[in-house]
């Protein structure tokens, strides 16, 4: 009896060893993030979780990342949740990602004023966030030290474009009209000084609630003026709205510009009244930056139009900054991987990404221009697709 | 009326038995820091916030039947004036103190006009206060940083922020069991049955709805605080966004509205189901929370308090009427005790 009572304690001792011990070997890196795939911003980033999973299936199909401390290649997931385009909704599943999920790193939400909101719960929690479509100023200027973004500052938005502008010297005169949003805000105070350097004069500028339906006024402002370029920082929604109304009451400027319009919403919105028109664009095909191998490739898997997913595109960029992070890192150790992150320059699919300090990064958007139904990059010659055409029709 | 539900002793012995449930599930809700995740902390914490503007928003609209679609202007405002006067550098404690005072100051300086109105007159008005209110958040940039948005650096724990929240939440819960037993709630309550008679049976029917308003404006004004200081950035839309308008509307109406407990169930309902559908459901939780609520419309229209199931539970528990039931049934009951 007494053999067996030790026995049995030999057995319990020898479970809770086993049950104490440290969990096996990690298998899998885990990446948490959320996306508004509904609400506000949904109009850029409903797929955002397709993309996702398809650039994660690309990854592991290539075997995953190698952790040189584990010497062997683990495979990625991606853990995301649907934010509703809410910051409080965003706040509450990265406590989740966090404390429930044990993510290895956080991606930072797409979206500034959620990005804005999220970023507190990295910064209190000391947990790297690597922001891949965030970029007003304000969201940086508060001296956290645990985000970095990928993207250069808003202000830097359309920089080569307006290099482009500048270089040709075409345009004098530009009127700017903006929707009353942090991120288009953010974007319209680059535009001003980018205007300024390259010789253009804003006649109008006008500040517009995101909600505004009716645009006769501004319309009549600018047609009074009648600027050379009307550029317009601002989401699809807003920008065909007023391009539609604009085009119906007589405005068709030599040269229309939306900041943050993918080229297909733009075409389908607006029909013929969409040629000539130029906008931004992160990656289109015949790009060949960094591993775009690996983007054409969950391109393939999803199915998604880059052209038209263009902005949701942002995060890739992210991903592999995290990736390449850990890599140089040759541990999962966040700290390491972010001190990584920040000392190296990491190429991507839009180009070199370096850390800027004070959380600001570098890549920024190329611009591009719809002629007859095709989109092409227009600027600079490096990338460039087709010439930009001026005036637009 | 049967004898037990008119017995003085009996009320009196399941009003304790509320009281001790409900003090039993904060202090359950209270230990969730101690052996929880920050995750759950959070969920909890927005829970309870979510509880405080369902329980203060039912204050007019269960008790008097007017409809207040402007109720989360007194979160947007509470959160608004916490962050500008932690911003100026006024502290903690003079934006905790402030917070309530020009909350209170604002009900009260619009009460006055909008309870002129009734009915679905009065609903839009109140909707049109909480437009106002955006507008404002929007365009006094140098006060409120416009769309950008209000931020505040994080300098406090999440569990300070939430026994806070608790704390409002749990005062919400009280302040609608006091009302539903107390002489403000049954002239609030005949005020609804029919104001003219009420007023000619000798109720101030304004001033009693300008307390109520002001009542309903202090504990959201806190809560609004609390999310402040817990996320440290407010933007007009989180503040006075449509989203933030109807939820404690559709928490009410689903829970059971005129009744104490049915705004707490419906908060916990829709949060736990948004829960659900958010974590497990990849794309189709929309539609789904869509169906939810369509079937709660459809096969308890009075509620989910007001459904057989809770009823049954309700009587089983033993709470008084005022928790699950409508409480016209407690003007009846006293007004039967006054015979």
């Amino acid at each position: 009896m007494k053999r067996r009572s030790w026995k049995i304690l030999a057995a319990v001792a020898a479970l809770s060893v086993i049950a104490m011990a440290p969990a096996s070997a990690q298998d899998v890196i885990k990446i948490g993030v959320t996306a508004p795939i509904t609400g506000g911003l949904s109009s850029i980033y409903s797929i955002q979780g397709k993309l996702w999973d398809a650039w994660t299936q690309a990854q592991n199909e290539a075997g995953g990342i190698f952790v040189k401390s584990l010497n062997k290649k683990l495979p990625i997931k991606i853990v995301y949740y649907d934010d509703k385009s809410d910051p409080k909704v965003s706040v509450k599943f990265y406590e989740r990602l966090i404390s429930e999920d044990k993510v290895d790193f956080l991606m930072g939400p797409p979206g500034s004023p959620i990005a804005f909101a999220a970023s507190t719960v990295a910064e209190r929690y000391k947990f790297p966030m690597i922001h891949g479509a965030a970029s007003d100023p304000q969201i940086f200027a508060r001296d956290f030290h645990y985000i970095q973004g990928v993207l250069g500052p808003a202000t830097d938005w359309s920089h080569y474009f307006f290099e482009m502008l500048g270089k040709e010297g075409k345009v004098k005169t530009a009127a700017l009209v903006v929707e009353d949003s942090l991120y288009s805000r953010g974007v319209a105070v680059g535009v001003r000084q980018l205007a300024e350097k390259n010789g253009i004069k804003i006649v109008v500028d006008q500040t517009i609630p995101a909600d505004n339906q009716d645009f006769t006024a501004i319309t009549s402002q600018i047609k009074q003026a009648n600027p050379d370029l009307v550029y317009v920082a601002t989401f699809p929604p807003f920008y065909i709205r007023f391009a539609k109304q604009a085009a119906e009451l007589g405005l068709h400027p030599k040269a229309l510009h939306c900041s943050t319009c993918s080229a297909v919403s733009v075409r389908n919105g607006l029909g013929a009244e969409a040629n000539g028109i130029t906008g931004e664009v992160f990656w289109i095909p015949g790009m060949k930056l960094g591993d775009y191998k690996m983007l054409e490739r969950a391109l393939e898997i999803s199915g998604l139009d880059p052209v038209q997913w263009t902005f949701a595109l942002i995060s890739i960029p992210a991903l592999e900054v995290i990736r390449v992070g850990i890599e140089k890192a040759g541990t999962l150790d966040r700290e390491a991987v972010y001190a990584a992150i920040q000392s190296n320059e990491i190429p991507t699919v839009m180009g070199t990404f370096k850390a800027m300090g004070k959380g600001i990064g570098t890549l920024n958007p190329l611009p591009m221009q719809v002629q007859d139904g095709k989109v092409g990059v227009i600027f600079p010659p490096e990338a460039k697709t087709m010439d930009y055409k001026f005036p637009r029709n | 009326m049967t004898a037990k539900f008119t017995c003085p002793e009996v009320r009196r012995s399941k009003r304790r038995s509320g009281l001790i449930l409900l003090a039993a599930a904060m202090a359950g809700a209270a230990l969730v820091p101690v052996l929880g995740t920050s995750y759950h902390i959070s969920l909890v914490f927005f829970l309870f916030i979510s509880i405080t503007l369902a329980s203060t928003y039912d204050i007019l609209a269960g008790f008097t039947g007017y409809l207040n679609l402007g109720h989360a202007a007194f979160f947007g405002m509470g959160a608004y004036v916490f962050g500008i006067t932690i911003q100026a550098g006024g502290g903690t404690a003079l934006a905790l103190v402030l917070t309530p005072i020009v909350t209170v100051i604002f009900s009260v300086a619009i009460a006055y006009p909008l309870f002129r109105l009734r009915g679905a007159y009065f609903g839009i008005a109140t909707f049109g206060v909480l437009n106002v209110m955006g507008v404002l958040a929007t365009n006094l940039r140098d006060l409120t940083g416009g769309t950008t948005g209000l931020s505040i650096p994080p300098t406090v724990s999440t569990e300070i922020t939430f026994y806070m929240a608790g704390v409002v939440c749990f005062a919400a819960i009280l302040l609608n069991t006091w009302i539903a037993t107390s002489r403000l709630g049954l002239g609030l309550l005949a005020t609804r049955e029919d104001e003219e008679v009420a007023e000619g049976s000798g109720i101030g029917t304004m001033r009693i709805k300008i307390y109520a308003m002001a009542l309903s404006a202090v504990l959201p004004s806190f809560a609004g605080a609390a999310y402040m200081w817990q996320t440290t950035y407010i933007d007009p839309a989180s503040g006075f966004g449509s989203g933030v308008a109807f939820a404690p509307v559709i928490m009410a109406m689903l829970g059971g509205s005129g009744t104490v407990i049915g705004p707490i169930i419906g908060a916990i309902f829709l949060t736990v189901i948004e829960e659900v559908l958010w974590s497990h459901v990849g794309y189709l939780q929309l539609t789904m929370y869509g169906i939810v609520l369509v079937c709660v419309g459809i096969f308890m229209p009075g509620g989910l308090m007001r459904s057989n199931y809770f009823a049954k539970f309700y009587a089983r528990i033993g709470l008084p009427d005022h928790y699950g039931y409508q409480p016209s049934r407690l003007l009846r009951i006293m007004s039967e005790d006054s015979k």
